[in-house]
């Protein structure tokens, strides 16, 4: 079941370091480390580097500027891709609507959306949630009118990731109010320049701006830009790869992560020494590393279901339940270990030592990168509702 | 890597379940000591099956299989709560054994062993030395014919039973096992029962003869031999708590939709089932760290993963174990119902192969070399 032999697959690593050590700036490289925001030029300019090197959507078939590979492959190149510290574009463009339109979507809608969504000459955000769907997303209420060759769409969409920078939004609207709550549902594709349109921030509180809400006021939809037929649109957005279920676990991420929390340790001084010297710390370090180690294997059985059976199931709750859990335990502890230096939420803090800027050893920006992590155990299905579907799939409760 | 058991290995699973179906009742057995039960016919008929030895060399009678094998083994005496001497004799002093230098002594000790004719246990824990096995500060004095020992082994497993000792000791400065008979001069061998049914010892030498051809190995043969058959006892313990887990858990789901109180079923609240569900998950991670802990071993015997399974064993097992008593309610307390010898086994375990900490340090010092 593994195409690629160990030989190959040291080397595709070390190429996968090698393109990142020498294509990514410096200046992003630390945002990086940092778990800080890349803006949207930066995201941009690096997905079309990704995009020439022909790694723009891995996942993607070979005629469309994907590649073919393995899913053990794509697998390595995601992980590799974590590790080395590449910026992680949003998955709306190619990892959600790519797949939907290649499956979905007719030849024309392929060929008018799939090269910009890879080049990202259009940003592409998701306008699934509403203020009175969340976890219950099927209560959707935005509704589509077919008026002749358009709809009208009225209503509002919220939590909307990178509103503000997007030119299109998919989204789930309400085009049967008389079927039954999943049934009534088609997908459109709406242009953000749109009369009616209006993007008004959600700021994080600890201050960040990714969320948005979207209002929509009239906006004319032309039929051509629904995805699948009318009130299909349940299944259509369901059709998310399973194998976004094993990225969910953020394995990857957790590991570069438990590599600042040893360099802060080893970094930070009090006055016994070095904090790694610290009994209760290293054993919280341990406690750690040992959690960060289960996800990775976790992760890599889920790659091996995916492989032999075509899907993972209801093991991707539990992925996603302690993925979630596991790297917050990561940044949590990364917080404490950096202990006064955890205040800094600005580069104007020069309370480090030059030499530890640069080196994983700085602290700066850990509270924010942290509290943006309480994010994932709330979106997506909350954790409150992985467990719903792990008591009656699995425990049959 | 391969999470999945192959067939073979999924062979072996069911056989050693009907076994025990057949031929253990840990209800009917909880009064017998863990170093009893290679006195019973089921003892016999693991060996005749090739079980016990299914991790010892081919040419000595053994199955030549590793790690995987063993894991699945242990996972199932966790669940089915079989106590015996096969953490102390195949799997600690096994691997030691396996791992010695090739030798007339060592070769004899592991037919004997695949063939379940007898049993050893492995005495590394010392005084001060809290859970740390690898800790070895006894020396032998050269004397004629070989050396005297003195001091004490303590929490040795199944010594009751034991047909022989292999010993952590320094001969000339360095790491040596030894391997020593019950009956030898200078040696005391003091039984007590452990709270989870377990036979353990303490070991006293006073000015115990050691002969030089006692000897396994000495410095770095001894020292992989020693870090090989602890890293496999960590491997193991986690895969023993696993099982026992998994039993626990299975039992308090049954109990949860048979129960009804309030009017309804327990399963139907979901203050329950959302305590189930995290259960679950945590038993999800612990599969996949010892099921990938396993794979890591068998190219390198003595890999850190081994004691980060343990690590995340000790919480895991505890934590789903109480719960399995918690969720019972009353009946859970009780001797009859037997849901808490699962508790007594894995608190026991971490006890005897250290705690989630000791396990932790372990990890992340090898980890980072």
């Amino acid at each position: 079941m593994t195409d690629l032999s160990r030989s190959e697959e040291i080397r595709f690593r070390q190429e996968i370091r090698e393109f990142v050590a020498s294509e990514v700036p410096e200046s992003i490289r630390l945002k990086v480390a940092q778990g800080r925001d890349v803006s949207r030029d930066e995201t941009i300019a690096w997905q079309r580097k990704l995009v020439a090197r022909g790694w723009g959507a891995v996942h993607w078939p070979k005629r469309w500027g994907g590649t073919d590979w393995s899913l053990q492959k794509r697998f390595v190149f995601e992980e590799e891709m974590a590790l080395a510290g590449a910026p992680s574009i949003p998955p709306f463009n190619t990892r959600m609507l790519g797949p939907i339109l290649l499956e979905y979507g007719t030849e024309e809608q392929k060929a008018r959306f799939l090269p910009g969504a890879l080049n990202m000459d259009q940003w592409w955000c998701q306008g699934y949630s509403e203020p009175s769907a969340g976890s219950d997303l099927a209560a959707l209420r935005t509704r589509a009118v077919r008026e002749g060759d358009y709809y009208r769409v009225n209503g509002g969409k919220i939590w909307t990731s990178y509103a503000h920078y997007a030119d299109w939004m998919f989204c789930l609207v309400r085009t049967d109010p008389e079927a039954k709550k999943q049934k009534g549902i088609s997908f459109l594709l709406l242009d953000m320049r749109s009369e009616g349109v209006s993007v008004e921030p959600i700021h994080h509180f600890y201050g960040a701006h990714l969320l948005n809400q979207v209002l929509l006021e009239d906006v004319k939809v032309p039929v051509e830009q629904r995805i699948g037929e009318e009130n299909t649109g349940w299944t259509t957005a369901k059709a998310l790869l399973e194998h976004e279920r094993l990225a969910t676990s953020r394995h990857a991420e957790a590991r570069r992560k438990l590599g600042r929390l040893l360099a802060l340790a080893k970094a930070n001084q009090d006055e016994s020494g070095a904090l790694y010297q610290r009994a209760d710390l290293k054993a919280r370090i341990a406690e750690v590393a040992v959690q960060v180690k289960a996800l990775e294997f976790a992760t890599r059985r889920g790659l091996e279901m995916l492989i032999r059976d075509g899907r993972i199931g209801v093991f991707a709750s539990s992925l996603n339940l302690k993925g979630v859990a596991i790297n917050q335990a990561v940044d949590e502890a990364i917080m404490d270990i950096a202990g006064i230096d955890a205040l800094a939420a600005d580069a104007a803090y020069d309370g480090l030592p030059r030499d530890l800027l640069n080196d994983g050893g700085d602290a700066r920006y850990v509270a924010e990168s942290r509290y943006y992590l309480r994010g994932p155990a709330i979106a997506a299905g909350s954790n409150e509702v992985q467990r719903n579907i792990i008591a009656k799939h699995v425990l049959d409760l | 890597m391969e999470f999945m058991l192959t067939e073979e290995q999924q062979l072996i699973e069911d056989t050693v379940a009907r076994l025990l179906e057949k031929q253990w009742d840990p209800r009917r057995d909880q009064a017998l000591l863990s170093a009893d039960v290679a006195r019973l016919p089921l003892w016999h008929e693991l060996a005749e099956l090739g079980l016990l030895g299914i991790a010892l060399p081919e040419e000595h009678g053994g199955g030549g299989m590793g790690p995987v094998e063993l894991t699945v083994l242990c996972r199932r005496f966790g669940r089915d709560q079989l106590r015996s001497p096969f953490l102390s004799s195949l799997i600690l002093a096994g691997t030691a054994l396996t791992c010695s230098p090739r030798g007339a002594l060592r070769d004899q000790w592991l037919r004997r062993l695949a063939a379940g004719e007898a049993t050893l246990t492995l005495a590394t824990l010392e005084d001060g030395a809290g859970y740390d096995h690898h800790h070895t500060a006894i020396e032998g004095q050269r004397c004629q014919p070989g050396y005297m020992l003195n001091g004490r082994k303590r929490a040795v497993m199944d010594a009751a039973g034991a047909d022989a000792f292999i010993v952590s000791c320094r001969l000339d400065g360095e790491l040596a096992l030894v391997l020593l008979a019950p009956e030898t001069e200078g040696m005391a061998v003091a039984p007590y029962a452990a709270f989870d049914g377990s036979s353990l010892a303490t070991l006293t030498f006073n000015d115990a003869l050691l002969p030089e051809e006692a000897v396994l190995a000495r410095g770095a043969e001894a020292r992989a031999a020693l870090e090989a058959a602890l890293a496999q006892g960590a491997l193991a313990a986690a895969a023993e708590t696993l099982g026992a887990c998994e039993g626990a858990l299975e039992r308090t789901l049954d109990y949860l939709r048979l129960r009804e109180q309030f009017g309804t079923k327990l399963a139907r609240f979901q203050a329950l089932q959302h305590r189930a569900s995290d259960l679950h998950a945590d038993l999800e991670m612990l599969r996949s760290l010892v099921s990938g802990a396993a794979q890591s071993l068998i190219h390198e015997p003595s890999h850190a993963d081994a004691f980060a399974a343990m690590a995340l064993a000790v919480p895991v097992g505890d934590r789903v174990c109480r719960e399995a008593i918690q969720m019972h309610g009353g009946i859970g307390m009780t001797l009859e119902l037997g849901i808490g010898r699962y508790l007594l086994r894995v608190n026991a375990l971490s006890r005897l192969l250290g705690d989630a900490t000791y396990n932790g340090q372990l990890y992340l010092e090898r980890m980072e070399a």
